[in-house]
């Protein structure tokens, strides 16, 4: 199960690949924008960020060594996005407010961790878990997303969900069980065990 | 986990807590296997009802945000091999995408047009064959083409990605100064003068089209896309872009684009240039329709012009680029050289209070020998010839000047550029001088008086000065009123000094902080200040100094002629 669920990381190294290019994109554009917003830079800039850093990536891809470890992907892809702002904010000429205080940050080189911080945690796990639980709705029976948003998502008791559906309880469980168990495996595919935190 | 272990269902129940589920929390209680189950089952439940419960950062990312200026328009998630990663702002005819081509690795601009291209080869091959024309031109003041093709039935064009503003992002309300403005028309000349010489037309010059990149560079974007486009577009394509900008030619005829030639660019200069420095273009008009009859008849107001209080050289070049008639205007690159000098001009007057103190403080003394050989060409001063003894000398070489000694006087200066020279003797009384003027490939030759008759240097003794101004001629009264009637200060009599950019050089051999070094002083900020009223008038200052004293009984005279 791990090795297709990994594929479209180890598709999108192959730059010819370039169906795997646009999924990769419409997954990661809405993070890294979402993200370059957050440190405080206006929208049209971000755009342009935001390009570049998947301009960096189509080398950087290529040459990065896949390695299944939670985490590693993301803070990988953080460093690379990390890199692209600092040297952005380098080249400008006239600078924000914004874009000098993450220069003056960063500029010197010794605040640079290998350790992304929280923000691009967060906006990561949450942006893998969209996307899961898009794929896994999109798939399922009506029924059982039923089930699983409203025992999962929603704590509302299974009892209550099983009369409205006329299902047994079981019924609810099993249902829930099942699509949690899809959600988990794209968690995977993306190195993000959904339990992890 | 064994045959009495629980089912993924009931482990899911009791790691949600559910009432019903207590035989299997008992069980868990002995069994490991299962005990750790359930715990990561309410961790990923936990994580699941954590992040469903804040939907304002699930709606930031989901939505990914509209880039500002983009407009709604089909979604491409590829084109051709180019990923998208974005859309920009709407180019008239294109839709415009940021894309990363997955092999190339570098950002691009591409742009669909949102016709479809013609179906037949003729009109395809010529497409081509103009974007591969644009492919070639590579230089840093446009954008990179790097791929044209079609997708969809539609031509592409793949452009170098540029991050800046447009002019019209950059002068939104605000105008630049008249210095800032001819820097930026004369690098947009420079390389429309680039392109013309490789037979590419720009066809679409306005301040949409002029960038200023993240370095501050000019950028000339869009090139060749307008005639690329009325190619795809077949005969039936009409006249686009704002008519404000348009050339009178193109609107008379109603022609397309693809008709353009290069004066249609140096129009396109023209108007940019009145658009910078009134804010409105100039057939600007209530209506598109009463803008499109002014640009019909050509007819440019050029009093909002004078009213911005434009300097006057700056004024006549943008009337001579929006000329009504195409083969009066000058070329981009006469546009270039003459905006280069001007530029060059208007810098240096702010700059010379400063410079010229500075100077005069620190006085360059320069060996005289050998500064013959090195003259720079255009702006080299006045170069004075001395015939003395049969042999003709330079000044420098024979200095002080002495009266009876005869003496040319030669200067090169841009082709047909006018120039006025004026000759101020120690006695402080001007004289025009007549010049013969020898016309050159790259310079004319100036010269006074006419090689076989030098003229003869007249007493009293003291300093002498030659000034030489181009620029257009101005009245003889303005003139005298540029000097003053006082008699120059005395020079040492072995030092000459150069005037030029407002710059003084003395040249000759001097002691720093002596008394000559006083009078060199002295004489550098009378030029200096003659300079300053001359170019109030005058695109360009040069002049010469030099010490001239009364013929003494050594000194062979050459006798009459």
């Amino acid at each position: 199960m791990l090795e297709t669920r990994l594929s479209l990381l180890e598709r999108v190294r192959d730059p010819a690949d370039a169906t795997a290019w646009s999924e990769f994109v419409v997954l990661y554009r809405p993070l890294l924008l979402a993200y370059v917003r957050k440190r405080g830079i206006n929208e049209h800039d971000a755009h342009d960020v935001v390009q570049e850093v998947f301009t960096r990536l189509v080398p950087a891809l290529a040459q990065f060594r896949l390695d299944h470890r939670c985490g590693r992907f993301r803070s990988w892809l953080w460093q690379v996005t990390h890199a692209t702002l600092t040297d952005w904010a380098r080249r400008r000429t006239v600078r924000t407010r914004a874009e000098k205080e993450w220069l003056d940050q960063h500029q010197d080189g010794s605040s640079v961790s290998d350790h992304p911080d929280n923000d691009w945690d967060e906006l990561y796990r949450r942006r893998i878990l969209d996307v899961a639980l898009k794929r896994v709705r999109e798939t399922a029976q009506p029924t059982s997303w039923a089930c699983f948003e409203g025992r999962i998502l929603e704590d509302r008791p299974a009892a209550e969900i099983a009369s409205e559906l006329g299902l047994s309880v079981n019924a609810v469980y099993v249902n829930a069980s099942r699509l949690l168990s899809r959600v988990r495996d794209e968690c995977d595919q993306f190195a993000e065990p959904l339990d992890e935190k | 986990m064994n045959e009495s272990c629980p089912s993924d269902e009931e482990l899911l129940a009791a790691a949600t807590e559910d009432a019903g589920a207590s035989q299997i929390r008992l069980h868990a209680a002995d069994c490991e296997v299962c005990r750790r189950r359930i715990e990561q089952l309410r961790q990923e439940v936990g994580a699941l009802r954590s992040f469903s419960r804040s939907p304002v950062a699930l709606a930031e990312l989901t939505e990914a945000p509209a880039d500002p200026g983009a407009t709604a328009r089909p979604r491409h998630e590829r084109i051709g091999r180019y990923v998208v990663v974005g859309e920009l702002g709407s180019g008239g005819q294109a839709d415009v995408y940021r894309v990363v081509d997955p092999e190339l690795g570098r950002p691009l601009v591409l742009k669909l047009s949102r016709r479809a291209a013609p179906n037949d080869d003729v009109h395809r091959d010529a497409a081509i064959a103009e974007g591969r024309l644009l492919a070639t031109l590579d230089h840093p003041g446009l954008l990179r083409v790097f791929d044209v093709g079609v997708f969809d039935g539609r031509p592409f064009l793949v452009l170098e990605y540029v991050t800046g503003r447009n002019l019209e992002q950059c002068y939104d309300g605000r105008r630049p100064s008249p210095g800032d403005a001819a820097r930026l028309i004369g690098d947009v000349a420079r390389v429309l003068a680039y392109a013309h010489g490789r037979g590419v037309v720009h066809g679409d010059v306005t301040p949409r089209n002029i960038m200023v990149d993240a370095d501050g560079h000019t950028r000339l974007i869009d090139f060749g896309l307008a005639r690329l486009e009325s190619i795809w577009q077949d005969e039936t394509g009409t006249v686009g872009g704002t008519p404000e900008f348009l050339p009178p030619e193109l609107v008379a005829t109603g022609g397309p684009r693809k008709h353009a030639g290069p004066s249609g660019d140096v129009f396109g200069l023209g108007a940019t240039l009145y658009w910078l420095l009134t804010g409105r273009g100039p057939f600007a008009a209530p209506t598109v329709l009463e803008s499109l009859e002014h640009a019909r008849r050509g007819e440019v107001d050029f009093k909002p012009l004078r009213a911005a209080g434009v300097p006057h050289r700056l004024l006549r070049l943008c009337e001579q680029a929006l000329a009504a008639d195409p083969a009066r205007r000058p070329t981009a690159a006469d546009c270039a050289g003459w905006l280069r000098h001007w530029s060059a001009r208007f810098t240096d007057m702010r700059r010379s209070t400063v410079a010229i103190i500075a100077l005069l403080a620190a006085l360059v003394l320069i060996e005289t020998a050998g500064w013959l050989s090195n003259k720079p060409a255009v702006q080299s001063v006045p170069e004075i010839l001395v015939i003395r003894n049969n042999e003709i000398v330079n000044l420098s070489n024979v200095l002080p000047l002495r009266t009876g000694d005869r003496v040319t006087v030669t200067f090169d200066v841009s082709p047909g550029e006018p120039v006025t020279t004026v000759w101020l003797d120690a006695a402080g009384q001007l004289r025009l001088l007549p010049t013969i003027r020898t016309t050159g490939e790259k310079l004319d030759d100036i010269k006074y008086p006419e090689a076989n008759h030098p003229a003869r240097v007249a007493p009293p003794e003291g300093t002498d000065m030659i000034f030489v101004c181009r620029g257009d001629p101005i009245s003889e009264g303005e003139l005298r009123a540029c000097f003053t009637d006082l008699a120059p200060p005395a020079l040492p009599d072995v030092v000459l000094l150069h005037l030029r950019r407002s710059q003084i050089e003395a040249r000759g051999p001097l002691p720093p902080r002596s008394a000559a070094a006083a009078q060199v002083e002295r004489v550098g900020e009378f030029m200096k200040q003659i300079d300053v009223r001359l170019r109030l008038h005058f695109e360009g200052v040069r002049g010469v100094a030099f010490p001239h004293r009364a013929a003494d009984e050594d000194s062979d005279d050459d006798a009459d002629d």
